[in-house]
């Protein structure tokens, strides 16, 4: 996104906010002190980042309510797998590199409808309006960047140097974000959810009004066999090579700036057995992910504070953003079926991240189909 | 397929549609618990703004954030930080 200078990212027009949101005046919402022309004493107490709950609640009543209890708003997901891969003793320890390193990926009303991400340094988006849709390339990709964003709009290429199209929904589809994740889903679904493939799949390829005929009677198309619709991920045949990430370290600077470091990431294709197996996600097999992980990710703040780090698998059930109608695994049957190269084998774990076969278990395909 | 494009382009007006009727009722803003108690200054000089000002004085903080005169002065750049970080994020 166009960088934006100091002055910038604070510069406004109260027109912009919009009747309702101008009448309140700019204390209700940020605090602060009014009747100064003192820079230092007009911001005394100021709040950068209003608290949904005590100023846009009056008036969004149910937005407010949901979204408290959305991904975005309680990063529950990364509560869920940091738990999983530790203990309660070591907790505290791994909470610190929490709020030091993850905390400023939440998503506040703000970061979606007023201003660019925290992260990415803040600022305006325009000029203090409250913009619907939010603007995918300034508030959705400043977040979901070095995955989602490049691999929808094509910015990645294969370790040989092949370009890999962008997502058929992005080009010739022109699909922002918004288009598949409704604001009903960005509010949050009612109901409690502890990683973000909870439930079924929201949005899922075949709701209605998208591919709602696909292994229906009406489809003529031999690959979606019934034997495939049920036991095989749509993007096992449809998604093109995508990201994985490995290692990431963090830790502070001297002055206690926090940092990261993780290896370069890596592109290709990989198949392996359903982690979370359920009758909302029933198939067999689907594309993984690895994720950034390591068992020593966290060693700056203390030793071995992922003590159950074999419990939980690093290459993760994904749902990549580089859907293709025809892909270099479905050129033939034969692509697929039989061509281990393709499949999560033992072989393949051990030659990627050699300590992390008894993590993967669970997804290691023993029997190429 | 085609009928399924022209269905969820429907359905997507529709959705719009009935956004735009579900428009949230207007109540008015309690009080603010974030709200500090705002001094009460003897006439101090104002800069003339084009808006009324509302019920807390934000005349102020408009006259302000609205004069980029002002924000050039006053505006301070961030110091670089992300430099440290190695790999994707
Ligand atoms: C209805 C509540 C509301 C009102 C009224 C309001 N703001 Fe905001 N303002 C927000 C929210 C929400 C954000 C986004 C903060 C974020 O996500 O970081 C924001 C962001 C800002 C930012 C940018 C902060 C950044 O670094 O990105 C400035 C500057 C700002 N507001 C000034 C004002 C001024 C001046 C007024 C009065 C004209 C005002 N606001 C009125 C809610 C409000
Ligand atoms: C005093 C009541 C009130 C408060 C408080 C309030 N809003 Fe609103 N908001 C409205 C009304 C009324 C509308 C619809 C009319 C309009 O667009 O001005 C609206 C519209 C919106 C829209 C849609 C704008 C559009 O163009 O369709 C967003 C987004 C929004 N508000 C976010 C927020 C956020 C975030 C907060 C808290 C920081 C907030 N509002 C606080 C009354 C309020
Ligand atoms: C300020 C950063 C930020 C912004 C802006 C942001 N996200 Fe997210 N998003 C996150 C984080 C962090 C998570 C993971 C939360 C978790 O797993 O606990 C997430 C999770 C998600 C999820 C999965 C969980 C769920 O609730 O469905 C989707 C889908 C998603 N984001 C889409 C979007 C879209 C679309 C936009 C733009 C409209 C957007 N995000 C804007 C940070 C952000
Ligand atoms: C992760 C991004 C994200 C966050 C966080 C978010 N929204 Fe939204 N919001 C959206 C999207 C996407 C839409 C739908 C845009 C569309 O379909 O045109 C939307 C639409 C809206 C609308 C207009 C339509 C409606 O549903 O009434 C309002 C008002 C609104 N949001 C208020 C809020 C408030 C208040 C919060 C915080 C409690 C919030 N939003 C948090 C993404 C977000
Ligand atoms: C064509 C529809 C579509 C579009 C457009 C789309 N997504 Fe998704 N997205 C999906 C599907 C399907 C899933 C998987 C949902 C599930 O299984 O629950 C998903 C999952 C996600 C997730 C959670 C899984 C993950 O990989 O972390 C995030 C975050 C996300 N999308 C962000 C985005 C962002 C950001 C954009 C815009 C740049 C976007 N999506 C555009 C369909 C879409
Ligand atoms: C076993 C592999 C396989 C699986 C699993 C699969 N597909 Fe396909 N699909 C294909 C192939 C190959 C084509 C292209 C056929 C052609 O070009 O003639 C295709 C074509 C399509 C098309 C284009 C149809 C048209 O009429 O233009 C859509 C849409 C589609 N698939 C959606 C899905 C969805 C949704 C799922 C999951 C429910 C799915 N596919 C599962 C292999 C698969
Ligand atoms: C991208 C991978 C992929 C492609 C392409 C593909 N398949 Fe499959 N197929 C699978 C997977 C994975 C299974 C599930 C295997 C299992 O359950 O053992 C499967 C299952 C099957 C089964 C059922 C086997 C059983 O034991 O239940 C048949 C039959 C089959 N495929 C035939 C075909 C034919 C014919 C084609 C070409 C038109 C084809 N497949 C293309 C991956 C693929």
């Amino acid at each position: 996104m166009p960088p934006l200078e100091a002055w910038e990212k604070v510069f406004l027009d109260d027109q912009a906010l919009g009747e309702a949101h101008a009448g309140l005046g700019c204390i209700a919402c940020h605090g602060g002190v009014g009747g100064t022309t003192d820079k230092e004493e007009a911001h005394q107490g100021i709040v950068r980042d209003p608290d949904p709950a005590q100023t846009c609640a009056s008036c969004h009543e149910s937005v407010v309510e949901t979204h408290q209890d959305s991904l975005h708003a309680t990063l529950a997901g990364y509560y869920t797998v940091l738990r999983a891969r530790s203990d309660e003793e070591h907790w505290p320890q791994l909470m610190t590199a929490f709020d030091n390193h993850c905390d400023d990926c939440h998503a506040s009303c703000g970061q979606c409808h007023v201003s660019r991400p925290t992260i990415n340094g803040g600022g305006l988006l325009a000029k203090h309006e409250f913009k619907v849709p939010p603007p995918m390339n300034l508030t959705c990709t400043g977040c979901h960047g070095s995955r989602v964003n490049d691999e929808y709009k094509g910015k990645n290429q294969t370790a040989d140097g092949q370009p890999i199209p962008a997502d058929v929904h992005f080009n010739p589809g022109g699909m922002a974000c918004f288009v598949c994740h409704s604001g009903d889903q960005m509010h949050g679904a009612p109901g409690v959810f502890n990683h973000r493939y909870d439930g079924p799949p929201d949005p899922s390829c075949t709701q209605a009004g998208c591919h709602e005929n696909i292994g229906g009677p009406d489809d003529s198309i031999v690959y979606h066999s019934k034997p495939h619709m049920e036991k095989v991920q749509c993007q096992v045949c449809h998604a093109a090579p995508y990201k994985h990430c490995y290692n990431c370290h963090v830790q502070l600077s001297e002055e206690g700036v926090p940092y990261f470091k993780s290896d370069p990431s890596e592109i290709y294709f990989i198949i392996g057995k359903n982690p979370i197996q359920s009758p909302e996600r029933p198939w067999e097999y689907v594309v993984l992910r690895h994720v950034p992980v390591a068992r020593d990710s966290f060693a700056y703040y203390g030793e071995n504070l992922l003590p159950n780090f074999d419990a939980r698998e690093t290459w993760t059930y994904a749902t990549p953003h580089t859907i293709q109608r025809r892909t270099p695994q479905t050129e033939s049957c034969n692509a697929c079926h039989g061509n281990a190269s393709l499949f999560l084998t033992e072989d393949f774990v051990r030659q990627k991240a050699p300590d992390e076969v008894e993590a993967n278990r669970k997804v290691i395909v023993t029997k190429i189909p | 397929m085609r009928k399924g494009i022209w269905l969820f382009f429907g359905g997507l007006l529709g959705l719009v549609l009935a956004a735009c009727l579900a428009r949230p009722e207007i109540t008015p803003l309690p009080p603010s618990p974030m709200l500090p108690a705002v001094p009460t200054l003897e006439a101090t000089p104002v800069p003339p703004t084009e808006t009324p000002a509302p019920a807390a004085d934000s005349s102020t903080c408009i006259a302000c954030h609205t004069s980029e005169e002002t924000l050039r002065a006053l505006a301070v750049e961030p110091e670089e930080v992300e430099h440290l970080s190695e790999g994707e994020g």
